[in-house]
């Protein structure tokens, strides 16, 4: 058997030294060319392939002479053409035949062109005209002289206003398509452009799927659009069960992108930044900017939300959201509580929730001896229930609201020992959102707010309970019921407030567990208008999206 | 006229590429790694295809068990027997584990299969008769001497082999399609300007070598390349399942190539 040492004892073949990068070029080169060349040509990495900048073609197509190239996407090369007929400038996308161009290909095509020609609207790019030449495909469009959204971004930072601003533009664009049932399905800072004056332009509906439409085009195996700023659903390839919320997870994206410079997934390889978006959570835009306002954050984080009940449901909502903050407003976006917030660091720490756990539960066990020790009173600090905001369309719903509120209250003024700020002193907080402003106005260390939406026969409550003194959240909850259940729901929050303000009952005297039980008794019982005694039942998770309402 | 579905010609002619594998817009459905990857239990296409990948890249799986220290004869015996085993096997779980890239799953299911062989068990598993191994062409290669040996590894010796067979594959396609079409002369011509070398001709003195204007050998040239970049993704692509790592596994090459 041949060792390494008898192996490489073979005189060099060196053939020659390529002239153009240098690598030597044996014999077994094929055709004696130089095989780095060769694949560098394969990527368009040569000096004069022109991939990467402007190179004259001068070639003819038709009515168009072709310019330059000017970009190239998953479904054909974008030129810019000079249509002799009416001597204008005007970017022309082809698509050619192929191997690479299947029957659903080129139906897929046809589909974006016919869609893209039926919106007319300043901030999409108007379609000239569709046709087919030599078994090529092409339409001529608007040519939009200015840059795409990624090029500006790279060249220069942009403000979080200017983003702001930019995104509800684009975002009503897309509303406007959805309102003619056209998804764009392919949003991303390259298929925005800018033009002269600043102003977005959307283009590029390339995967546009008219919805009323039975369409067979994509399959499983055919997973369109740009990882990057694809939703989770559309990168699972469920092409026939997108709704709006996967061009708002776009968008989000797209935001991402424009307040960091990055987009929220970047992986190696197109099969890890896919893993990524299925997988992983988004980093928070300010860990990579801390300059990006905390709401900014807020509404790119819901945008990016895995669950698409949960992501503004429309883009106008998304756009509203936007100006609300553009104009100084509170957003209607949440925080995401504090459960939903920890299950999501859960996701992407699991290691160090494990020993996190095996703390907790060390520190509770001593813990718990202690306060057997020494006992435990219910603090003298103070709540005060903050008016809750109201989400519903109708706004004669606020007395509704601002009567739950004061139920709630009444329940807790009637707690011994509680110290719980006045109706009259609260209301004038209503709309503030500095909580420790509030707190220390008001003298107290924990804060309930909340926001309603009732619709038809149900509401939909979320109500949180905030340590000022901290500005934490201790307890959050979201409650989707029937409106009979109304009382049961006021009740459950306030017993739920009582328990995380007083004393752990276990294995404490006597006297202080009949003195805790006898305060959950006293919320059970208080209140002027249960005529039964209320039903409870475990809360559910709320199934509307936060501050989903629109104008 | 804008056409790439017919063989290049030099009437005006332009090709184009459909696109890249950026955005994943291509149908891998068809490819023979993603049939492989796919199949489920016993499947002709997936072994029809697993064979005739087999066929394609058994020159790199030869150089490396050659360069592990097998003589001629003893590395064609290894290699056969590779293959017959690999068209045997159903269980493609760990091909999956190498996210779906044939190169990969190759050479580590040949290292796994080195590890364990034994020669009466070779002689066993010859596949039936069918020689994969071309043992012709394997000693004509043998003979010529080709290629380093001195200070590449049997990985690197494998990745290199691969990358070469590769673009041998791909300047094959290319050269027929312009034969079929009686342009051979053209394709001669034309196909060193692939490299954009310093010290060819240029295409001014082909244009008046052909009889033709400095444009259109401009043109003739810009549908060539582009041709042979559809070729190449498409060569590539069929070893690969997920098509961003078109992309990878040519600049995976270049690098291979470079050192």
């Amino acid at each position: 058997m041949l060792g390494d040492a008898q192996l490489s004892n073979r005189p060099d073949k060196t053939h020659r030294v390529c002239a153009k990068c240098g690598v030597t070029v044996f014999a077994d080169s094929p055709r004696g060319f130089c095989s780095v060349c060769l694949f560098r040509s394969g990527l368009g990495l040569l000096d004069d392939d022109g991939q990467y900048g402007p190179s004259p073609i001068d070639m003819e197509f038709g009515d168009y002479e072709l310019l330059e190239e000017i970009g190239r996407g998953g479904q054909g090369v974008v030129y810019r053409a000079r249509q002799k007929s009416l001597n204008r400038t005007v970017a022309l996308k082809v698509i050619g035949l192929g191997r690479w161009s299947s029957k659903p290909h080129l139906r897929r095509f046809r589909h974006e062109a016919e869609a893209a020609a039926s919106l007319e609207h300043p901030q999409i790019v108007p379609i000239h005209e569709i046709g087919e030449r030599d078994g090529s495909c092409y339409f001529s469009m608007k040519f939009i002289e200015g840059g795409r959204l990624d090029e500006v971004v790279k060249r220069e930072p942009m403000s979080a206003r200017r983003a702001a601003e930019l995104l509800a533009k684009i975002a009503r664009t897309v509303q406007f398509a959805h309102e003619h049932r056209i998804f764009h399905r392919d949003i991303k800072p390259g298929n925005i452009l800018l033009d002269k004056n600043g102003e977005p332009h959307l283009t590029d509906f390339g995967l546009a799927l008219l919805i009323e439409q039975e369409s067979t085009i994509t399959n499983s195996f055919e997973v369109l659009g740009t990882p990057s700023y694809m939703s989770p659903e559309q990168a699972m390839g469920h092409a026939k069960e997108l709704t709006p919320a996967a061009d708002v997870y776009s968008l989000g994206a797209v935001f991402y992108h424009m307040l960091t410079g990055e987009p929220p997934f970047a992986g190696g390889t197109t099969y890890e930044t896919i893993r990524m978006v299925l997988e992983s959570e988004p980093r928070n835009p300010r860990t990579r900017n801390a300059k990006i306002d905390l709401d900014l954050a807020i509404i790119c984080l819901k945008c990016l939300e895995k669950n698409p009940a949960k992501r503004y449901s429309t883009a106008k909502e998304l756009a509203d959201d936007l100006d609300r903050w553009l104009r100084h407003e509170p957003i209607h976006a949440r925080r995401i509580g504090v459960f939903n917030r920890a299950g999501k660091w859960v996701r992407r720490n699991p290691v160090i929730t494990t020993l996190a756990a095996v703390i907790v539960v060390l520190a509770v066990a001593v813990g718990t001896m202690l306060w057997r020790t020494f006992g435990q009173r219910l603090p003298q600090s103070g709540i005060a229930v903050l008016p809750f905001e109201n989400l519903s369309d109708n706004k004669t719903d606020a007395s509704f609201v601002d009567g739950l509120q004061d139920d709630i209250l009444t329940k807790l003024a009637k707690i011994s020992g509680l110290k719980v700020i006045s109706r009259t002193s609260v209301m004038q907080y209503r709309g503030e959102r500095n909580m420790r402003k509030i707190a220390d106005a008001l003298r107290v260390s924990h804060l309930l707010e909340g926001s309603v939406r009732k619709t038809g026969d149900r509401i939909h409550l979320n109500a949180q309970l905030i340590d000022a003194r901290t500005d934490t959240h201790v307890w959050a909850e979201q409650y989707d019921r029937a409106l009979p259940d109304v009382f049961a729901v006021q009740t459950d929050i306030a017993q739920k407030v009582v328990n995380r303000l007083s004393a752990k009952i276990s294995g404490g005297k006597e006297s202080d567990r009949g003195k805790a039980n006898s305060r959950l008794t006293s919320v059970r019982n208080v209140s002027s208008r249960e005529a039964t005694p209320p039903r409870y039942s475990p809360p559910r998770p709320l199934r509307y999206t936060e501050g989903n309402r629109s104008d | 006229m804008l056409d790439r579905s017919r063989p290049p010609n030099d009437k005006g002619s332009l090709s184009t590429i459909s696109g890249t594998t950026q955005s994943g817009a291509v149908a891998f459905a068809t490819t023979h790694w993603s049939i492989v990857l796919t199949a489920q239990g016993e499947s002709p296409a997936a072994r029809e295809a697993l064979e005739k990948l087999c066929r394609t890249y058994w020159w790199p799986l030869y150089g490396f068990v050659r360069r592990q220290g097998s003589k001629p004869d003893e590395a064609q015996d290894l290699t056969q027997g590779f293959f017959a085993l690999l068209l045997e096997r159903k269980d493609l779980d760990a091909v999956r584990r190498e996210k779906g890239r044939l190169r990969c799953y190759l050479l580590t299911s040949l290292k796994n299969f080195l590890a364990k062989a034994r020669r009466r068990e070779l002689a066993l598993k010859r596949g039936g008769g069918q020689a994969l191994v071309p043992l012709d062409e394997l000693i004509a290669r043998e003979r010529a001497d080709l290629e380093p040996a001195d200070s590449l590894t049997a990985e690197r010796i494998f990745e290199r082999r691969w990358a070469l067979t590769l673009l041998e594959q791909v300047l094959t396609r290319l050269e027929r399609e312009y034969q079929s079409v009686g342009n051979a002369k053209l394709f001669d011509c034309l196909k060193e300007f692939l490299c954009d070398e310093p010290g060819c001709r240029s295409q001014a003195e082909l244009a008046v070598e052909l009889g033709m204007t400095e444009n259109a050998v401009k043109q003739a040239f810009h549908r060539l390349r582009q041709r042979y970049r559809q070729l190449l993704r498409d060569e590539i692509s069929q070893t690969v399942a997920v098509p961003g790592d078109v992309e990878d596994e040519l600049r995976h090459f270049i690098s291979v190539l470079q050192t």
